[in-house]
């Protein structure tokens, strides 16, 4: 009797203003497991129950605001009474009775002993069972009501038509349902009523068998037969039926369903189709098709599988695809299994290599998915194909590829700019057209459609005055019959040339050269001929020019005296002469071995020039031989020259030197003739001069003994006997004497000068410093006697001479410039020096007598005096010889002076050596 | 004629210069007597002692032989060579007094052990400086040897 457990538990809720007995109440309820919430007054009572919903409502009558039985009323208005006990004083029955009316379930009296108190609780359970017991009746009526309106939804909608039939006769429908009657295309199951049933049937005898079926099964389910629509057209039906049979146990009814399979026939034979199709594909495709399990059993494959595998059909069932690959490939295959089962399909192609039944392998490419049975997988079925052949031409490709890649990169490139360029718009088109320096045509039925405005003006006349005339008048009347045949067979569709050349006429009358390309287009929907024109003028002026320089070119090449030949550098062929070569050499020199055809030998010459000239050592190489062949010296210059295809050939050029040859010859004669003269005639010369030396030797060795001879005596009867002899006597001897001496002097000095330069002029470099001071050095007696002074303004250079011969130039200008001193003044001598850019000139300058500038010649010959002895002693020999020395370095010597005033000696030396003889005497 | 008086024996075929020369040499201090030798093959048969030279004590060895160089027949270098081969006159000074000058010929003579080389005198000279210089050298030689 208590409450059920706490997640059921009784929620009550009790309206009574005096608090003290709630309080009672709520406790005695909820030690009996209710929930009990208390209102104070009928409006909070009814808040609450506005709020939540309680299972018992527990009601005082007496109330503030709303009394209990104001409670119940407005509640049982609302609907919202639940299961209600009615609480009231004693003696007020009238009240619970109107309570009761109203809708509660039961009252209770507060009875002053508190007794109630434990009514209570019974009457809540009580209460509370009425209510769910109701509530229960109330449920299975609306289930029932439900379920009878299901039911007769269900017959009256379901697309199959039930029925009750009769069998007797033809049969009678019994019974049926709206989806019947409407199967059978009546409106109604009311129209049924008459027709018989085997009517229902195309064929009367399937209901004989049927019944005959069904009779002998007790029941039958789906057969298939046509039925016949009232509209007369046949259907197709799937029938189940049971047998009801009559108290006597014959059949006495069929309770049956029928259902209109058209549609699902249609679908039926679809598939039927689709599964040929598909059987004939599968079978017949090149590719392989093949289904096997997800263990990898094959489970069928096409014959373009088994053949390619060279397997049979029946030793299909007992091979695993793993048995096909190589190892390395199968965790890749179950990977892929396992994808496509998941997810239904492969993603991508997968490569395998796979083993045929005779050992030999094969690449295939496979794409797989799964198919499903009754929307489970069940299989893989899978699309390979061969690409073995792929595979082999794969690596082949990739390296094509790149440069492919390449290619069509550019040509991409350009098509997308020249697609660029197309796709602007018209007027840009036409204006290409209109531009271009080639004529467009188009010609329909013999005459002008269009012609572009530059071919217009080319032809001279406007497009406007060129179209829809007849083309023809626009050719050359050489040409007309030619090119109307032309387009007359091109316009049957015949085929012909479509580029060729051909001759306009221009509107002034001037023939045209032109080429002419054609191609046969629609135009307005009509066939015409799009001609693309060029203007060959320019072109044949040009092959004309070609022509003429071709013509010279070859004038010059057989005209020159030269033989001109072209050889292979590789096979020593010979390319090409000239006429000269030809003629020389003789004819059908061209392909036969340059050896041969021009030299006359069996193997390339010693000094094969093709190799030099081709490994580069020089640009031209220059030989010079005998030519057996045409017995005449040949100068040959052989240099790599381009040739037709751009490969490097060798150029020779011979010339004829037979002539300078011989001339060559003569001068080498000549010359070594010469050579040998000079030869001699310098061992000649040496001789001579050894003669002389040794003759001047020994002349002057010779002519010396008696002077001093002459000159001892004297000087002997002077010292011995002078006191013999008067003054006039004693001077007698002296001039003896003095006669002597001045002729030993001469002597001596004539060797001396003959000697200068006999041994050549030895050069070395000669500090001038040094020898300034060593002549000073040699003339330190006379300079000291003298009181000279002797000096330099700056440093003396180098120059480039003969050290001991330069000596004597310097002794003797010093000498000199000492020697003719004026008498009051003591001798000032300054040597100085300038350059000039090829020599350097030396003055040697005094404050002495000077001389007339007339003596210019004389002053250098020898033995020439400007002075007598006895004023300046000296042989006349000093400058004579300062000339030839310096004449033999090549150099001049002049002097610059003023009687009284001094005087000032030139001297010059060229910086370089004179070319003269070196050495060798 | 002392056999111990010194002798200088001077080669020399010029007449001329012998006799220019011998008066020089009269003038130093050089011994006074002179032998001329006219040619180098007379020298030799003087230093040899051969006839007419054949007297050692009328023609004694000299303690100075004066030697010109160019000389018909027996030259200079002879006569020198000859000097020096003997062992008499091995270390007799030798004065070369000629007017050849080359160096080839001095160096010749020194090889061949001439023991000093002058050059005739230039004329206007005279032989009297270069006798001098002989002198000096003699002396010089002299001393030496007492040394």
């Amino acid at each position: 009797m208590s409450a059920t457990s706490k997640s059921e538990a009784i929620r009550v809720l009790y309206m009574e203003d005096d608090a003290g007995l709630a309080r009672l109440l709520k406790k005695k309820l909820e030690r009996e497991g209710y929930v009990v919430d208390v209102a104070a007054d009928g409006r909070e009572g009814l808040e609450m129950v506005e709020d939540s919903s309680y299972d018992v409502l527990l009601v005082d009558h007496k109330m503030p605001v709303h009394s209990g039985l104001e409670v119940i009323r407005i509640l049982g208005w609302h609907g919202r009474l639940p299961p209600t006990i009615m609480v009231t004083g004693g003696g007020n029955e009238k009240v619970a009775v109107k309570a009761m009316k109203l809708g509660a379930a039961d009252y209770v009296v507060k009875d002053a002993e508190g007794g109630f108190l434990e009514l209570l609780p019974l009457v809540v359970d009580q209460v509370l069972s009425q209510a769910r017991l109701v509530e229960e009746k109330r449920r299975a009526e609306e289930e029932l009501r439900a379920s009878e309106e299901r039911y007769r939804t269900l017959t009256e909608n379901i697309p199959v038509g039930l029925y009750r039939t009769s069998i007797a006769g033809g049969g009678r429908v019994i019974s049926a349902n709206q989806a019947f009657a409407k199967m059978f295309g009546y409106d109604g199951v009311g129209e049924l009523a008459d027709e018989p049933v085997v009517d229902y049937y195309v064929e009367p005898e399937d209901r004989t068998l049927f019944i005959e079926k069904v009779k002998a099964e007790g029941e039958v389910n789906n057969y298939e037969l046509r039925l016949k629509h009232r509209d007369g057209y046949a259907f197709w039906g799937s029938i189940s039926a049971r047998a009801i049979c009559g108290a006597d146990g014959e059949l006495a009814f069929l309770d049956g369903a029928v259902r209109d399979i058209t549609e699902r026939k249609r679908v039926e034979a679809e598939l039927c189709e689709s599964e040929e199709r598909y059987r004939a594909l599968f079978d017949r495709s090149l590719d392989w098709v093949y289904v096997h399990d997800f263990e990898g059993d094959f489970i069928d494959a096409n014959a373009a599988a088994l053949d390619a595998l060279g397997y049979e059909k029946s030793e299909l069932s007992s091979l695993n695809f793993t048995s096909l690959l190589t190892d390395d490939k199968i965790p890749l295959a179950l990977e892929t299994a396992k994808e496509i089962r998941e997810t239904g399909f492969q993603k991508g192609v997968t490569e395998y290599r796979l083993r045929r039944k005779d050992g030999t392998f094969i690449y295939v490419e496979t794409k797989a998915s799964v198919i499903c049975h009754d929307g489970e997988p069940y299989a893989i079925q899978g699309i390979a194909r061969d690409i073995t052949e792929r595979k082999r031409t794969e690596e082949e490709l990739r390296v094509t590829r790149d440069e492919l890649e390449e290619r069509v990169k550019e040509r991409t490139a350009e098509l997308t700019a020249t697609l660029m360029k197309l796709g602007e718009s018209e007027a840009k088109y036409r204006s290409v057209v209109e531009q271009t320096q080639d004529g467009i045509v188009i010609i329909q039925d013999g005459s002008v459609k269009f012609i572009n405005r530059p071919f217009a003006q080319r032809l001279g006349c406007g497009p406007a005055d060129m179209e829809g005339r007849d083309f023809t008048d626009f050719v050359a009347p050489s040409a007309r019959q030619e090119l109307a045949d032309r387009h007359r067979r091109r316009m049957a569709g015949e085929d012909g040339p479509s580029v060729y050349e051909s001759l306009l006429l221009r509107c002034d009358g001037h023939e045209v050269p032109v080429e002419i390309g054609v191609a046969t287009v629609q135009y307005e929907g009509y066939p015409a001929a799009l001609a693309v024109v060029r203007d060959l003028t320019e072109r044949r002026e040009q092959e004309k020019i070609v022509r003429e320089q071709r013509w010279i070119l070859e004038n010059v090449l057989n005209n020159m005296s030269e033989l001109v030949y072209i050889v292979d550098p590789d096979t020593y062929e010979v390319l090409f002469t000239n006429e000269t070569a030809a003629e020389a050499l003789g004819p059908e020199l061209a392909g036969q071995p340059c050896y041969r055809a021009i030299w006359g030998l069996e193997a390339p010459c010693h000094a094969c020039e093709l190799e030099r000239v081709f490994t580069g050592e020089r640009d031209t190489y220059t030989r010079e031989a005998f030519n057996e062949k045409s017995g005449r010296w040949l100068r040959v210059n052989a240099k790599a020259v381009p040739w037709l295809d751009g490969a490097q050939v060798c150029c020779a050029v011979a010339t004829d030197i037979s002539e300078s040859k011989e001339l060559e010859e003569e001068i080498v004669a000549h010359n070594r003739a010469l050579n040998r003269t000079v030869r001699e005639r310098t061992a000649a010369l040496q001789g001579k001069n050894r003669e002389l030396e040794s003759f001047a030797y020994s002349v002057s060795h010779d002519l010396r003994a008696p002077l001093r001879s002459i000159e001892g005596f004297s000087r002997a009867l002077l010292d011995d006997y002078g006191d013999r002899f008067d003054a006039e006597g004693r001077d007698f001897l002296g001039r003896i004497v003095n006669g002597a001496v001045r002729m030993d002097r001469l002597i001596n000095d004539l060797l001396t000068y003959s000697r200068l330069g006999r041994g050549g002029v030895a050069y070395e470099v000669v500090d001038m410093n040094e020898l300034a001071a060593a002549a000073v050095e040699e003339l330190a007696e006379s300079i000291k006697a003298q009181g000279a002074y002797v000096g330099v303004a700056r440093p003396l250079p180098v120059v480039e001479g003969d050290r001991s011969l330069l000596l004597v130039v310097l002794r003797n200008l010093l000498g000199n410039a000492i020697k003719y001193r004026r008498r009051e003044v003591p001798p000032e001598v300054k040597i100085t020096w300038s350059e000039e850019p090829d020599k350097v000139v030396f003055a040697v300058a005094d404050n002495g007598i000077g001389l007339d500038m007339k003596y210019q010649n004389k002053v250098f010959d020898i033995f020439q005096r400007l002075h007598p002895e006895d004023e300046y002693p000296g042989t006349g020999i000093g400058l004579a010889s300062a000339k030839k020395v310096v004449e033999a370095h090549g150099g001049r010597i002049w002097y610059e002076s003023e009687p009284g005033k001094g005087a000032t000696f030139y001297f010059e030396l060229p910086r370089k050596r004179v070319e003269g003889d070196d050495g060798g005497g | 004629m002392d056999a111990n008086e010194a002798v200088v024996l001077l080669v020399e075929d010029d007449a001329d210069d012998a006799k220019l020369i011998t008066r020089a040499l009269k003038k130093t201090t050089l011994p006074a007597r002179v032998e001329v030798a006219r040619s180098g093959g007379e020298a030799v048969a003087y230093i040899c002692g051969a006839p007419p030279f054949d007297n050692r004590a009328r023609f004694p060895l000299p303690v100075l032989v004066i030697l010109d160089l160019k000389m018909p027949g027996v030259d200079g270098y002879e006569v020198l060579k000859m000097i020096r081969a003997g062992r008499a006159l091995h270390d007799v000074p030798v004065v070369v007094l000629t007017a050849v000058r080359d160096a080839f010929s001095v160096s010749r003579t020194y090889e061949l052990g001439a023991s000093v080389y002058f050059v005739k005198p230039a004329a206007g000279r005279g032989f009297a400086e270069v006798v001098r210089e002989i002198e000096n050298y003699w002396l010089a030689s002299q001393e030496e040897g007492e040394e």
